[in-house]
């Protein structure tokens, strides 16, 4: 099975004020995880477990040039699945955006470790 | 001392005089996993239960022989919240998400329909074989009660593991983006320039179109610079301190199992009919039932578990099990405790469970009662020793056949889970 953990990618923003939104959902059933989320050097929320809900990072004309990352780490506490995941979730922007990465361990207890790393581009600047 | 508990429940059971019987139901105040397939009958091992929709497919396609006929003997268990995971929101389904012990996700994440179809051959008891049998079943939980202790004590000692892993992570990412090689900038500068004079700020039908054209182009960039960024990442020998907390992390993760204590309320219903002679016509109720369990976990002195049970035509007359319902359109309430020694997570479990039935709409039959020990030991994770001893009453003294006993062990084959 094709395991993707790495994402590296442009977020296309405009000028308006509109908020920009992000979501994380970490799955599958009953497996453990922690998020740090940070936008540019400011830390949005550190040591997170479960799922980010949706919420407000910035407004579209101030997100321009700045850089999202967000790391997890998945534990496989799962009894009923060995197949990690992580779907990002971002709109507001020109477009809305969903990002899935999983990966599926060998055993049972393994961990995935999950990097993205997301640049807001506002191509009209 | 697990080896002596072992002994002792075969000595125990050597001992005693074992009664053969052909159906034993050995937890009474279990509420059926699936009520329309309990309703007619049907074995567990005999329910469909499919985990996804691919495998509802071809539970359907197998059952009706490629959708040619309808399906003759067929039970199947329906979790639809775990069944469209992919078509719906599902909420934070996580340790940390599981853990609420009631509201809307409960309901929706315990919710079980059971359907299921019969066509009796002229050997099964309690039906016509000229007819055929359907019926329909629900399942679900109000409250299931909170982790308990061990499973918090886990999770805390993960988390922390996972604290500290992060902060490796993010300096690795710190690092590795930094100081990124030539390439990957180069190839990110040519990402960028995909997006060369277009216009994000006009949101017409036809500028979107054209955004999404681009955004295709960028997402082949996308996966060749990630999985460059990916190799960087694992490229060098891990530090003694990462390998260590893995190495933790995995042992905590493979023996970490979701165990509940405190309050418990669950709900189970289901109905079946009869279409005589076959015909869709020509039905009647056959049976039904609702049942509704509370209960009390402690941490460490076990359960106490009540049952409040009305079953429209069961298949047993009294609480005790030998003397089938040759009477129809009667009506039953039970009323049930059972204590369950033993933690949530502890190898050894004993209960001792009481069943008082009630029969509402028929003077000539009395109440009955029945009362039931049961013990089980995990030999290993997969495998069970099982051993029961009871004694029921109904309303007549009869020393001599009113004693069971029974000794059986329980077998998973595959994986230890």
């Amino acid at each position: 099975m094709a395991t993707n953990t790495t994402l590296d990618t442009l977020y296309i923003v405009n000028s308006s004020n509109r908020k920009v939104t992000l979501e994380l959902l970490v799955g599958e059933e009953g497996q453990t995880s922690l998020t740090n989320i940070k936008l540019n050097n400011g830390s949005v929320i550190t040591d997170l477990a479960g799922n980010f809900e949706k919420a407000e990072i910035g407004k579209n004309a101030d997100l321009n040039g700045k850089v999202l990352r967000i790391t997890t780490t998945i534990a496989d506490t799962s009894k009923t699945t060995n197949l990690t995941s992580l779907t990002i979730k971002l709109s507001g922007g020109f477009l809305t955006r969903t990002y899935p990465l999983f990966k599926l361990v060998d055993s049972e207890g393994e961990s995935v470790d999950y990097i993205c790393n997301i640049e807001f581009f506002n191509p009209t600047l | 001392m697990e080896k002596k508990i072992y002994l002792l429940l075969i000595f125990i059971a050597c001992c005693s005089t074992i009664k053969a019987q052909e159906s034993t139901d050995l937890d009474l105040l279990r509420a059926p996993i699936s009520p329309a397939s309990n309703l007619l009958g049907f074995a567990q091992s005999e329910i469909d239960k499919p985990t996804d929709v691919s495998d509802f497919m071809a539970s359907i396609q197998s059952a009706t022989n490629a959708y040619t006929t309808l399906p003759s003997n067929y039970a199947i268990d329906l979790a639809p919240f775990w069944l469209l995971r992919n078509k719906v929101n599902m909420g934070d389904i996580s340790t940390v998400g599981l853990e609420k012990s009631s509201g809307k996700n409960v309901l929706k994440q315990t919710l079980v329909l059971s359907i299921a179809i019969k066509n009796p051959d002229s050997i099964a008891a309690g039906f016509n074989h000229n007819s055929t049998y359907a019926g329909l079943g629900f399942r679900f939980s109000i409250y299931r009660g909170d982790y308990d202790f061990t499973t918090k004590q886990k999770l805390h000692q993960i988390a922390e593991l996972q604290k500290l892993k992060l902060s490796f992570i993010d300096k690795k990412a710190d690092s590795i983006y930094d100081n990124l090689p030539t390439e990957i900038n180069e190839l990110k500068e040519k990402r960028k320039r995909i997006f060369t004079d277009f216009d994000s700020n006009d949101e017409s039908a036809d500028n979107i179109a054209l955004g999404e054209l681009l955004y295709k182009k960028q997402s082949k960039l996308d996966s060749i610079i990630s999985i460059k960024i990916e190799e960087l990442f694992n490229s060098g020998e891990k530090s003694e301190d990462s390998k260590t907390i893995d190495d933790k992390i995995k042992k905590l993760a493979s023996e970490f199992q979701l165990a509940r204590v405190g309050f418990s309320w669950e709900v189970s219903g289901g109905v079946s009919n009869e279409f005589r002679q076959k015909n869709f016509n020509n039905s009647k109720l056959y049976n039904a039932g609702l049942w509704t369990t509370l209960g009390y976990t402690w941490e460490k002195s076990g359960a106490l578990l009540g049952i409040l049970r009305y079953l429209y035509n069961p298949d047993k007359i009294f609480a005790l099990d030998d003397l089938t319902n040759e009477i129809k359109n009667i009506s039953t309430f039970d009323t049930g405790l059972r204590y369950i020694v033993g933690g949530p997570q502890s190898k050894f479990n004993g209960s001792l469970e009481a069943v008082y039935r009630s029969v509402l709409n028929k003077d000539t039959y009395d109440s009955s009662w029945r009362l039931m020990l049961n013990l089980d030991y995990a030999v290993l994770k997969n495998q069970k020793l099982t051993f029961s001893f009871g004694r029921n009453y109904d309303g007549t003294t009869n020393d001599d056949n009113n004693l069971i006993a029974t000794l059986g062990t329980v077998f998973g084959f595959g994986n230890k889970r």
